[in-house]
This record gives structure tokens, C-alpha cells and sequence, in this order.
């Protein structure tokens, strides 16, 4: 587990977009939905908000690719803020003035530090104007820094930062599932 | 473990020194941090929320510092 006196982690400390203002970040943490097998009589707990049957996972990332920390088995229709309370009351310790970036479905506190809700990734923003301006792009490159697609204000631009910093425990899953497929593979009784 | 050698968990024990809670039914500290000891209290949140608007803040003028550079 991470610890108080632990360096920054040079993901962080090399890009001028993230330091110093996410330089007490551990990681990132997110839930992510496996697929399972339970019983007849707790199958419908396990229904996720996607209609499927799935165990919740709740993972920590650091931003070298490495899990922290995993608590797997919960029902899919835990939602992952429960999944981290039930956790940081019993064994996912996190150092004072340490905290994990985490998505819109955790809510702020010291040790999770949550975009601004109701404010649009500018991610998505860029990749839809890509969409649309993709002949463009091979003009221009510069696209990126058109002054119609900068971040408007504070609260899209934190969210843009916070979304790609946080974007290597998607990372993560992505890299997981992969490798596993039987991860994704869904049950048949 | 238990049936054929009891004596064998002595090695894992550590002599029983690590049994001893110094602050018995407080939270114990460490280096890696503490547990929570409940739930999120509106005090906390409101101190998160002042620390993020610091740093989305923070971080809006040194991006407009960087574009006055960039286009200067």
C-alpha cells in the first residue's frame, strides 16, 4: 500500500497539465463489473445497471499500472461509493493528504477527489468535434487548441485533467479483460 | 498447523508482540494512512470541495498563463 512519505509518481510530476496540482494523487480507483454465476435466489441482486448479471469490483491503480488494492464479490447492483465506505472502513488505508481520483460515482472527500458533476468531459467534446472535423485534422493539426474547443472555464478544464490522469485505471480494466477474457464471458445456466 | 505441530505458529506469531493494542478501540495509525471511523461528515465534504475549487482554480490561471505564452 501507498505510503505518506512515498516520492510523486513521476506520471504526474513529469506533465505541466497535472503537477503540482494532482501531486498527492495515489491513483485512481473505479469500479468495474465481472461476470458471475450466483444462486437462483441472489440472482437479482446481482443484476447491474446494464440488465446483465455481474459481481461489482472495486479497484485501486497507481499510475504505474499496479493494483493497490481489489475487493471483488459484491453484487452488481452495489454501487462502487458503497463498495469504497464498506472498504475504508475496514482495510483500504489511505495516507492524510493522500487521495485517489475517482469518477462521478463517489463523492467528495478528503481522500477522493471528484470531477465536477454536470460539467461535459471535454474529452468527449474533442472527440466528437473530431468526428465531425476529421478532414480538418489532416489540415490542421492544431485543432486541438481552436479556441471553439478550449476548455470554457475551470470546471472543464479540471475535468479534462482530472478524466485523463484518472484514465489509467480504465487502463487497467482494459489491459485485465483482455488478457482474461473469461472475465467478460457472459453465464449461461 | 494446528493438529500435527502447535508449537510451529510460534514462528509466525512473532513472540505474540504484535498482539498488543497500545490504544485499545482507537483508530490505529500507520504509514499507509488509517481507516475511515464513518461515515463522511458535511464538514469534510464541505473542505474537499473548497480544495477542489482551489485547484481547478490554480489550475485555469496557469493555462491561461500558458496560452498568453504560447501566443506570444
Amino acid at each position: 500500500m501507498p505510503g505518506v512519505d512515498d516520492p510523486i509518481s513521476s506520471y504526474i510530476s513529469g506533465q505541466r497539465r497535472f503537477t503540482p496540482w494532482f501531486n498527492n494523487a495515489i491513483g485512481g480507483m473505479d469500479g468495474t463489473h465481472i461476470n458471475s454465476c450466483p444462486s437462483a435466489a441472489d440472482r437479482h441482486a446481482s443484476h447491474n445497471h446494464k440488465g446483465g448479471v455481474s459481481q461489482n469490483c472495486l479497484a485501486c491503480v497507481s499510475f504505474t499500472m499496479r493494483f493497490l488494492y481489489f475487493l471483488s464479490g459484491w453484487e452488481g447492483s452495489a454501487a462502487d461509493a458503497a463498495m469504497y465506505t464498506h472498504s475504508h472502513l475496514v482495510d483500504l488505508t489511505i495516507p492524510p493528504g493522500k487521495f485517489y481520483l475517482v469518477d462521478a460515482g463517489f463523492w467528495i472527500c478528503d481522500s477522493l477527489l471528484v470531477p465536477y458533476h454536470g460539467v461535459h468531459y471535454h474529452l468527449a467534446e474533442w472527440g466528437h468535434a473530431n468526428t465531425q472535423c476529421a478532414l480538418y485534422i489532416y489540415i490542421q493539426v492544431s485543432i486541438f487548441i481552436s479556441p471553439n474547443i478550449r476548455p470554457a472555464n475551470r470546471e472543464e478544464l479540471f475535468n479534462l485533467r482530472h478524466a485523463s490522469a484518472r484514465n489509467v485505471v480504465e487502463q487497467v480494466f482494459g489491459v485485465l479483460k483482455k488478457c482474461w477474457g473469461i472475465l467478460n464471458l457472459t453465464t449461461t445456466i | 498447523m494446528m493438529d500435527h505441530d502447535p508449537n510451529d505458529i510460534d514462528h509466525y506469531l512473532d513472540g505474540g508482540k504484535d498482539n498488543f493494542d497500545p490504544n485499545p478501540g482507537q483508530p490505529q495509525e500507520n504509514e499507509f494512512g488509517t481507516l475511515a471511523d464513518g461515515a463522511v461528515i458535511q464538514a469534510e465534504k464541505n473542505w474537499a470541495t473548497r480544495n477542489r475549487d482551489a485547484i481547478a482554480q490554480a489550475m485555469w490561471e496557469d493555462y491561461q498563463q500558458a496560452l498568453q505564452e504560447r501566443e506570444s
